[in-house]
């Protein structure tokens, strides 16, 4: 079967794509993982620089799910570009930079950075971390700070741009929208639901913060309306992420607009979940007559 | 690294349902002491990760675990039963660095594990093994253990076995080329106050993928002479005395 697709400006050899922040910087599971199988990686945030991220503890298992506190650890751009990218780039895959920032010209930074290496295929923006300008809130909060992000980073890159989009908004088609009109190629959402885990004995946070983010399948039907309504509301291609566990899941991303979807946190159970997923879902369009997967892109019927 | 699905072979329960030891066969690639497997407790995604357990030896195509029951995970871990299939990552992590010479192994609780395993490679130790109780001292299943140990020294906080207190009070004063140290928190940061020596620590940690990637199970240590975070699981969990920072809030 031809599982190609076209999404946020490139031609991928299928719609599995490794979500940034699960997947390392993609060499770290190349032992279990064939890299050449899946259709992109987005790496792991960079910054211009190295960071720490926050203090432990800043996992808690919840049920069906987890949360996370990571804080961006990273190695920054350079050296990212110097001790892993040369292994990466051998892999017959597309590597997209995850470029963050916690002041908007940071982003601007990662951007040109990697603008110019051939074996960067585009960038995913996260305008879901935390950023001085507003106390640690973050951009894709609002549809205005994003189109600025957007659109400063679009001024120095001709690479596809796609926006990653956190759920902790009440204005999540607005901001895809204002992505859109910024020049975006794709908006790619959601990013964890911010959330909290307590202990009672102690009566403090579960985390070294006072919330973390939610992730796994607990939050798949949330994430799978969050990605029907911008594709449904919005001319732009969406790439969907949120507790993608099987290759069913992955059809109905599709189904209700998805372009291709990202894998998460079921990597860190099961490192080559993306090869099983694209399997699963292959077979499953097969039993029901598809030929690709362009014949079920956002062909939901709704009631 | 290797994903494999091993089969429960054997498995022995201790009193008080808390405890067991599991034999899983399967083709595992080599392990040193030190190294862990991640274990998938469920094929449910509830609980979603896997647990992380060190090895407590290898042989042949199998693996020994022992399992101590502390939430969920574990629970369903130590309810499988010989012909069950379980899923494992392994091997994992960096191992302990074999010196030459008398060492010392101190094992508080489950913390034995990797040094029985670590055991099996060495020719000169002395065993220092402390628990709660003497009902969670599981020497006896290593009855070659004490044959190779040129001294064992079992403590118990009860005293109901061995000397009575703390593993820490019974340091021995003698001279190691290193002592190997794997336990709770509080001991190991008591060990390395008291202990002078060159010594290496297997930190436990919350994990969530155990090989990389996720960043969760962050450490605190000293390195190139300045503080960093670090993954437990990848450049751990055995860390040098002089790279631990205890106080990790």
């Amino acid at each position: 079967m031809d599982t190609r697709i076209k999404a946020g400006g490139l031609v991928l050899k299928n719609p599995v794509i490794l979500a940034s922040g699960t997947a390392g910087y993609g060499i770290e599971l190349a032992p279990i993982l064939d890299l050449n199988r899946v259709g992109a990686i987005v790496v792991k945030g960079l910054y211009p620089y190295e960071r720490q991220g926050n203090p432990p503890p800043r996992l808690w298992e919840t049920p069906c799910g987890l949360l996370n506190s990571i804080g961006l650890q990273g190695v920054g751009m350079r050296r990212f570009a110097e001790e892993y990218l040369p292994h990466l780039s051998q892999y017959d895959t597309h590597i997209i930079i995850n470029a963050c920032g916690e002041e908007d010209e940071e982003y601007v930074q990662v951007v040109k950075y990697f603008s110019k290496l051939p074996s960067v295929s585009g960038f995913e923006l996260n305008l879901s971390c935390p950023n001085v300008r507003e106390g640690g809130k973050c951009p894709a909060m609002w549809p205005r700070w994003s189109y600025e992000i957007v659109k400063a980073t679009r001024e120095v890159t001709e690479k596809p741009l796609w926006a990653k989009l956190t759920p902790n908004t009440s204005s999540l088609v607005e901001v895809a929208s204002a992505c859109q009109e910024a020049g975006a190629d794709a908006v790619s959402l959601v990013n964890t639901y911010l959330a909290m885990a307590v202990d009672f004995r102690t009566r403090k946070s579960r985390l070294s913060t006072l919330f973390g983010g939610l992730s796994g399948p607990a939050i798949k039907p949330l994430a799978l309306r969050a990605v029907y309504l911008v594709a449904s509301s919005v001319d732009v291609d969406v790439v969907g992420i949120g507790g993608i566990s099987s290759g069913e899941d992955l059809l109905e991303f599709l189904l209700v607009g998805a372009k291709a979807v990202q894998i998460g946190s079921i990597t860190l159970r099961e490192p080559a979940a993306a090869e099983r997923i694209l399997k699963e879902a292959v077979s499953l369009l097969e039993e029901e007559g598809y030929n690709n997967f362009n014949e079920i892109i956002g062909r939901f019927q709704g009631v | 690294m290797k994903q494999v699905e091993g089969e429960v072979k054997e498995k022995k329960s201790f009193p008080g349902g808390n405890f067991v030891l599991l034999r899983i066969e399967g083709d595992f690639p080599p392990s040193e002491p030190g190294q862990f497997a991640m274990i998938s407790p469920s094929p449910s995604f509830d609980p979603f990760l896997r647990r992380p357990f060190g090895i407590l030896h290898q042989e042949g195509n199998s693996l020994f675990f022992l399992i101590k029951v502390v939430g969920r995970g574990t629970r369903l871990l130590s309810e499988k039963k010989p012909g069950d299939k379980l899923s494992l990552i392994i091997p994992l992590g960096n191992g302990f660095t074999l010196k030459e010479g008398k060492v010392l192994l101190a094992g508080g609780g489950t913390g034995i594990v990797p040094l029985v395993y670590l055991a099996s490679r060495l020719e000169d130790f002395t065993l220092l093994y402390g628990a709660k109780t003497r009902d969670e001292i599981f020497l006896n299943e290593f009855p070659w253990l004490r044959k190779r140990a040129r001294e064992v020294i079992i403590t118990t906080e009860d005293g109901s076995a061995g000397r009575k207190g703390l593993l820490t009070r019974h340091i021995p004063q003698e001279d190691f080329s290193c002592a190997y140290v794997s336990g709770p928190w509080p001991m190991m940061m008591e060990f390395a106050r008291l202990y002078r020596g060159e010594a290496e620590f297997s930190l436990e940690t919350i994990m969530g993928c155990g090989f990389g990637v996720c960043y969760g199970c962050a450490v605190r240590v000293r390195r190139g002479g300045q503080e960093k975070i670090v993954r437990a699981c990848l450049e751990g969990p055995v860390f040098k005395k002089e790279e631990v920072i205890w106080t990790q809030g």
